[in-house]
């Protein structure tokens, strides 16, 4: 039987050491019709991103300048309503459930797909995530379909969640604990197996990554989160990431679910991410928001840019580490999004 | 009790703490400092050390940096000082010095004041990174970024293990 792939054929990266399980005919036809209910059960949440009224993507920057006590503690209070607010202003909704309702619909379960690789410091707030999850309730989805997830057990612990695998509660777990898809999923130069927390789990996945400098790829934002859904991410890193990291977003289940990224910006990295390193991030406290990942990720792009030049530091494109994922995010093979600022609508409040 | 078997007696008990100090010399082969050798600061958890073969599980991403440069091994654990601040010490050891200096060339001085600590030492505000022969080491603080005093004690604290000939 001729072998099929959803999307194209393995170019050969990021399978030593994998059993390679080849996608039959049948199984690609699975794959459509699922993602064709998946796309056809949530109302207004297309795989492509939506414009906005004026025709481009919108970037909500929503910051707010009280967001830490005196000692520089993240106030739970301020961080919700300040995800209500930047909600609210993408979506043009009066009430942060009607904005939800854009995306996500009482019944489905919901992945929060965080950050935490980076450990303490780093990685995506704990009082964020907490936001959310409240947030998602007050709009109808009850706590056991909620579910955070990352990597590791291990990585979420480091950053400071709670592991709980079952229960009547919000679920927090690591990929080791389902572990990843038996089937390969590819495009471009990815393949990957993609973890079953996010295949056979989530129905609808919100993507909350960290605002941070990278030292190999330039930056990692909303796009490059989505290594954390697969077996082999350090296979990705050669030329900056291009193109894998847009290869990795655009695998089927990916793609078809990720509706949204909340992108922690309470302290970026600026420089010597993806690790904790505090003598280069700053207080911007806000948070970006946007239904487009590539937008996102380009307009957070200029901002750790800016922040470098005026501490100094030299742009990404001389040190090598340009981000360019970005604009092939934004091509005619990927089209996951745009990156051309005249395309993009940014919305501080 | 006759003098022969008395040094006999004495013989097994020598090789017996012999046994106990390699044996724990083994279990603790750590580089960072352990609770005797801190002052106002105590260890939260088990020292953790990484290799070239799961670096990446500890700082992924920036694993290829420094593997590229000559990694041989990390070694990292988390400490809490009694005013309450949280910090971090990293040990990475390199394949010589050399391997240490390229990855010190690396990281901007923008914003560090030299301190004198190992071979070259940079104090930023709540990090403190130092050279010293083939080790990089790495002391950051979580929180408060005002409070140098308290992490400069455990970056000298880092330095005096590394000066004892530590074992790995």
């Amino acid at each position: 039987m001729r072998r099929w792939y959803k999307g194209e054929r393995v170019k050969g990266a990021g399978l030593d050491g994998v059993s390679v399980h080849h996608v039959t005919r049948r199984t690609f036809c699975r794959w459509v019709g699922a993602a064709s209910a998946i796309s056809l059960g949530c109302s207004g949440a297309p795989e492509t991103p939506p414009s906005s009224t004026t025709g481009r993507s919108k970037v909500v920057i929503a910051q707010d300048p009280k967001l830490r006590d005196t000692r520089g503690k993240l106030s739970p209070q301020r961080v919700a309503a300040l995800l209500n607010r930047a909600l609210q202003a993408l979506f043009d909704r009066d009430h942060p459930a009607e904005a939800w309702h854009q995306v996500v619909r009482p019944g489905q379960v919901v992945g929060l797909k965080v950050n935490c690789l980076a450990g303490k410091g780093a990685s995506t707030s704990v009082e964020l995530v907490e936001a959310v999850c409240e947030s998602l309730q007050q709009a109808g989805i009850r706590p056991d379909k909620i579910v955070v997830w990352d990597r590791l057990n291990a990585d979420l612990e480091s950053a400071g969640f709670r592991i709980r695998e079952r229960g009547p509660g919000v679920r927090f777990i690591g990929n080791d604990v389902l572990g990843y898809s038996d089937e390969l999923y590819a495009h471009g130069k990815a393949g990957s197996l993609v973890c079953r927390t996010l295949t056979e789990v989530c129905d609808v996945v919100i993507n909350l990554p960290v605002l941070k400098d990278h030292s190999i790829t330039g930056v990692t934002i909303a796009l490059k989160n989505l290594f954390g859904a697969i077996h082999n991410p350090n296979k990705y890193h050669l030329n900056a990431g291009d193109p894998y990291v847009a290869d990795v977003f655009m695998l089927p289940p990916i793609r078809s679910k990720v509706r949204l990224s909340i992108c922690d910006a309470f302290t970026p990295v600026y420089q010597g991410g993806p690790s904790y390193m505090p003598q280069w991030m700053w207080p911007f406290n806000s948070l970006l928001v946007s239904l487009d990942p590539v937008a996102l990720d380009y307009i957070g792009w200029q901002l750790i840019e800016q922040k470098r030049a005026e501490a100094g530091m030299k742009p990404l494109r001389e040190l090598k580490r340009e981000p360019r994922y970005i604009f092939t995010a934004a091509d005619a093979q990927h089209r996951l999004g745009v990156c051309d600022p005249q395309r993009i609508q940014v919305i501080r409040i | 009790m006759n003098s022969a078997r008395m040094a006999g007696l004495l013989s097994l008990a020598g090789v017996w703490l012999l046994s106990i100090y390699c044996g724990r010399s083994s279990r603790n082969p750590s580089l960072l400092p352990g609770p005797t050798e801190l002052q106002g600061w105590s260890q939260t958890a088990t020292p953790r050390s990484y290799g070239p073969s799961d670096l990446w599980q500890y700082v992924d991403g920036d694993a290829e940096r420094y593997l590229k440069a000559g990694f041989e091994r990390v070694y990292t654990s988390d400490y809490l000082h009694s005013s309450g601040l949280e910090a971090k010490a990293d040990v990475f050891v390199m394949r010589d010095e050399r391997a240490v200096r390229e990855l010190w060339s690396q990281e901007p001085a923008e914003g560090s004041q030299p301190l004198t600590l190992g071979d070259e030492a940079r104090a930023y505000p709540g990090t403190i990174v130092f050279r010293k022969g083939r080790y990089l080491v790495r002391v950051v603080s979580y929180g408060a970024t005002s409070q140098q005093e308290p992490l400069q004690t455990l970056a000298q604290a880092v330095a005096r293990r590394l000066d004892g000939g530590a074992t790995q």
